[in-house]
């Protein structure tokens, strides 16, 4: 019982206010017609109750109004100026945030378009063939007679008997 | 009535936000006293009770103008005045005290705020005994956690629905009952020794 009456005080407030469901109103309600003490609990809650009601309330000290339209009035002074300042400041923090926001951009673009260099396939120097330079060469003989080349191979390709004797004479 | 009333909020409040600062005057009219009552009752201190409204007005008056009616005008009242409240507390040394209070023994009649009101020295006169009675519910009051104490103002002074009082303490209706059903646990507690032998039932004179 005693555990009971404390689950039922502890609803007391709420059923009092009528805040609460339904189910716990009537359960309230079914036990207060049988039990004494919490019905002694209800009524000293609400005599409480009554007298907290009662307590005194206070009136605003006859300068109230004016000293809030003091307090007002500095307010929007200082709020004026405030905008001001930050007005004059503006510029630079918006240049700055322009700046910063091109720099994004154009590191951007300019990454982009390296990045794209340097992964594209190296294109592999094709050399040209050597019939493409010199299209008549296809053999040593058909270098000119009077060129280093042809100087030389004469030289090498002479019978090695004849140069001698060219020499001795 | 309440909508009328709240209607003429509306109104008031459009009229300050189009640029019209004498209906400012008018809103002041309309709740300083709300506002100052429910500081003082928080507070127990009428100066700064006062401080307190004018902090109010004085937020109401800079934030109008971004004001979206989502909800009725005197709830968003009594929020500010619940956050300059709760901030007052915290910032002030009435916090430090306060928490002393709190992690006394509730029932501990040697506190502080016992001296002079312990049972033993308490002597009750018939004319007095609701002024007595008064001043001691409104000393527990002020032992109670802040969040417990507004709950319990607003419930009981103000008499505002559970519903209202979450949305100005910003929780959950369930949430108000538990934190109002521990104020009350408290201040059976607290109130225990000084009105068991005045009449008032011995189990518990205050829920």
């Amino acid at each position: 019982m005693i555990r009971k009456c404390r689950r039922i005080q502890k609803q007391i407030p709420a059923f009092l206010d009528a805040e609460t469901t339904p189910k716990i109103m009537s359960a309230v309600k079914r036990h207060l017609g049988v039990c004494s003490d919490c019905r002694q609990f209800l009524a000293a809650t609400s005599r409480a109750w009554e007298l907290m009601a009662e307590s005194e309330k206070i009136t605003p000290q006859n300068d109230f109004d004016a000293l809030f339209w003091d307090k007002a009035r500095e307010f929007s002074i200082l709020r004026k100026s405030r905008l001001g300042r930050i007005w004059a400041r503006v510029p630079i923090p918006a240049i700055a945030a322009v700046g910063f926001f091109l720099g994004i951009a154009g590191g951007f673009f300019l990454g982009k378009a390296a990045f794209i260099d340097k992964r594209a396939p190296a294109t592999q120097a094709v050399r040209p063939p050597i019939n493409g330079i010199f299209p008549y060469l296809d053999t040593f003989a058909d270098f000119p007679e009077d060129s280093v080349g042809g100087a030389y191979i004469a030289v090498a390709t002479q019978p090695s008997g004849s140069a001698g004797k060219g020499g001795d004479k | 009535m309440e909508k009328r009333a709240a209607d003429l909020d509306d109104t008031l409040i459009r009229k300050f936000m189009s640029g019209e600062v004498e209906a400012f005057s008018e809103i002041l009219g309309r709740y300083k006293n709300l506002v100052l009552n429910m500081a003082f009752r928080f507070l127990r201190d009428r100066t700064e009770a006062e401080d307190v409204a004018q902090d109010v007005f004085l937020k109401i008056y800079r934030s109008a103008r971004t004001y979206e009616p989502k909800a009725k005008f005197s709830t968003w009242v009594y929020k500010i005045t619940a956050n300059v409240c709760l901030n007052r507390l915290r910032n002030e040394k009435n916090a430090a005290k306060s928490i002393a209070y709190d992690r006394q023994n509730p029932a501990d009649t040697n506190s502080p705020l016992f001296v002079g009101l312990s049972p033993g020295r308490f002597s009750p006169s018939e004319e007095l005994e609701k002024n007595e009675r008064l001043a001691i519910i409104h000393d527990a009051l002020q032992c109670l956690p802040a969040k417990q104490r507004l709950a319990l103002v607003l419930k009981r002074y103000d008499g505002l629905s559970y519903r209202e009082i979450a949305e100005i303490l910003g929780c959950s209706p369930a949430a108000v009952d538990s934190l109002l059903q521990r104020a009350n646990g408290k201040l059976r507690k607290f109130l225990e020794p000084y009105f068991a032998d005045r009449g008032v039932s011995r189990k518990g004179p205050l829920s």
